[in-house]
């Protein structure tokens, strides 16, 4: 909207108009919510002068409001990563939408030759279709070529078919119906902040207790082996707002070990760390009893790979 | 929607208003859009981390919901989830920390946080309906306005549950005097308070504000402070339907009254600790 004209919710009182409608208005008009605004808003919408008044009242304090600080505040990574736990949770869903669109325009639609090996990104069913046969289709995206980002970037629809690799451990949950706390429940690891550093591979596969692998194989219903390949895979992507300027975004060169990423979560209680900590106990316990292991010998709960 | 492809070039907004006009962009952000699309996308990647406003690559947030969009739309996830995580990391701190201002608690003010951040994204990842135009247009007041309505719903359910524990515990609130003190407080008093100090905050630093602030340790003595003396509303309307402090706290003007002046109070004794 251009901020030199007037607000057209203002000038057509002809037709009913939603407390919505009226609120958007009143936020997008160009002097925004002030007391000044507000006396002309409520001489035009009596109707929802409560309502009004509040909003104001609210869009006022919000703006003053004294900070609140307190020493277990949630830090600015977690609160990134369960943002982006949602986000990600909506963007499937959107897209999941899409593609049951897609699905019932092609049963749809005729049955007529397909185009020959070309994606028509204007038409975003075509487009969706495309994307979902191919994995992480860098053609389907704009102009240029893959480049280093892409290539560790999670991506909905990337080894969607493969029963023994996937793409996102957090993807993969909310492909059988898990958001990233269930998900983090199940698993054992509690914490959604954990479960990211653990999705973004960047906790040293040798250092993850043997139990914490085999409960997320058996949430996401993978073999232990196809969770311990994604867990050696490429770090992925630090969180966006480490990066303040011009800097180009440096993915961690070493690993984080499992017991030191949970000694530092924020996320996580005391109790919660507690029952993570004693794996490690169990895991220094098991390595002293057994200083020269069997070969086939099965690993114990809380065991590490080191 | 978008009838041509939005990364080949600039898609104008489509959300009709009730006047027949539709919102439109910035210029700045349709010119920064422009130059975006120029470049490659790992360009545009790179760029989107950048927090710092004066720089040269800083985009206007209004530019990162159009890419989210428009990258949304090309079934390109990955560049998706990084302008998204972009988008959020600027806001994250701000909306958790403004929720816990106005006066939920840690965790009501995770979960609204949590609410906020869903109803934007799915607001933008809507490629069927232009209902998220307005983040392109104003995207902190789109931000803003979404996170009031999170509060609203909190502060809703917060007190639902305090007034259930009120009843449990036989307590009660003011009514009878609310309307008893609307008819013996004397309105010209009232009015001809605060007047000479109102609109302090006008020449103060938001550090120098936000210390004071923080004095005041009623929230609702806070809240009534900042309302009278940060915007200027009256204790009780100088005429009718005039928005004003009684209205809005639903209590009697004396109360408010009260509420100022222990506010007042409380910056009082602040400035004598610190002398």
């Amino acid at each position: 909207m251009n901020d030199n004209r007037e607000n057209p919710v203002m000038k057509d009182r002809s037709k009913e108009v939603s407390l919505d409608a009226v609120l958007e208005a009143f936020v997008m008009s160009p002097g925004g919510p002030s007391r000044e605004t507000l006396t002309q808003w409520l001489a035009l919408y009596p109707e929802y002068a409560d309502a009004l008044v509040d909003f104001s009242a609210r869009w006022a304090i919000v703006e003053h409001a004294p900070d609140v600080t307190e020493p277990d505040e949630t830090n600015e990574e977690t609160l990134i990563l369960r943002g982006m736990s949602v986000a990600r949770s909506v963007l499937f869903k959107a897209n999941e939408v899409r593609r049951t669109a897609a699905q019932n325009a092609a049963h749809a639609a005729p049955m007529v030759p397909a185009p020959e090996a070309t994606i028509d990104r204007s038409d975003s069913a075509s487009g969706l279709v495309g994307a979902l046969t191919a994995p992480l289709d860098h053609a389907a995206a704009p102009r240029d070529a893959p480049t280093k980002s892409d290539d560790v970037q999670a991506d909905f629809q990337r080894d969607a078919d493969s029963s023994s690799t996937f793409g996102s451990l957090i993807v993969e949950g909310l492909r059988l119906g898990m958001d990233a706390d269930t998900l983090a429940e199940k698993a054992g690891v509690f914490s959604v902040s954990l479960l990211s550093k653990l999705d973004r591979c960047l906790i040293s596969v040798a250092s993850i207790p043997v139990a914490i692998l085999s409960r997320i194989a058996e949430a996401l219903d993978r073999p232990p082996s196809a969770v311990e390949a994604y867990f050696s895979g490429n770090p992925r992507f630090a969180i966006a707002g480490q990066h303040r300027a011009n800097q180009v975004p440096e993915l961690p060169i070493a690993s984080l070990p499992f017991f030191d990423a949970v000694r530092d979560d924020p996320e996580l209680t005391s109790a919660q760390r507690s029952i993570l900590l004693a794996m490690e106990m169990r895991s220094c316990e098991s390595d002293a009893r057994t200083s020269a292991p069997p070969p086939d010998a099965p690993a114990e709960k809380g065991q590490t790979r080191s | 929607m978008e009838p041509v492809d939005s990364l080949e070039t600039v898609v104008p907004l489509t959300h009709v208003l009730r006047d027949g006009s539709v919102y439109t962009r910035l210029p700045a952000v349709e010119t920064r859009i422009k130059r975006v699309l120029a470049h490659p996308k790992a360009e545009l990647l790179r760029v989107a981390r950048c927090r710092d406003e004066s720089s040269e690559d800083f985009l206007h947030d209004e530019v990162l919901v159009y890419f989210i969009r428009a990258y949304h739309r090309a079934d390109d996830q990955s560049a998706v989830l990084i302008l998204t995580e972009a988008l959020l990391a600027r806001y994250a701190r701000w909306i958790e920390g403004r929720l816990r201002a106005l006066g939920l608690p840690s965790d009501r003010a995770n979960d609204a946080y949590q609410d906020v951040v869903r109803v934007v994204i799915d607001a933008i990842a809507d490629l069927e309906s232009d209902r998220g135009d307005h983040f392109q247009v104003r995207f902190a007041h789109g931000l803003r306005r979404k996170m009031l309505s999170a509060y609203d719903s909190h502060l809703r359910a917060l007190e639902r549950e305090q007034s259930q524990d009120s009843l449990d515990s036989g307590e009660e609130d003011e009514p009878a005097e609310h309307a008893q003190s609307m008819e013996r407080a004397s309105r010209e008093e009232l009015h001809s308070s605060f007047q000479a100090d109102a609109l302090v905050f006008e020449n103060e630093s938001r550090e120098v504000i936000n210390e004071a602030l923080s004095s005041i340790k009623d929230r609702r003595h806070r809240d009534a402070f900042i309302l009278r003396h940060g915007e200027g509303w009256p204790i009780t309307a100088n005429e009718p339907g005039e928005a004003c402090l009684s209205k809005y706290f639903r209590k009697s003007p004396k109360t408010i009254h009260n509420w100022l002046k222990q506010a007042e109070a409380d910056l009082s004794a602040r400035r004598v600790e610190d002398q």
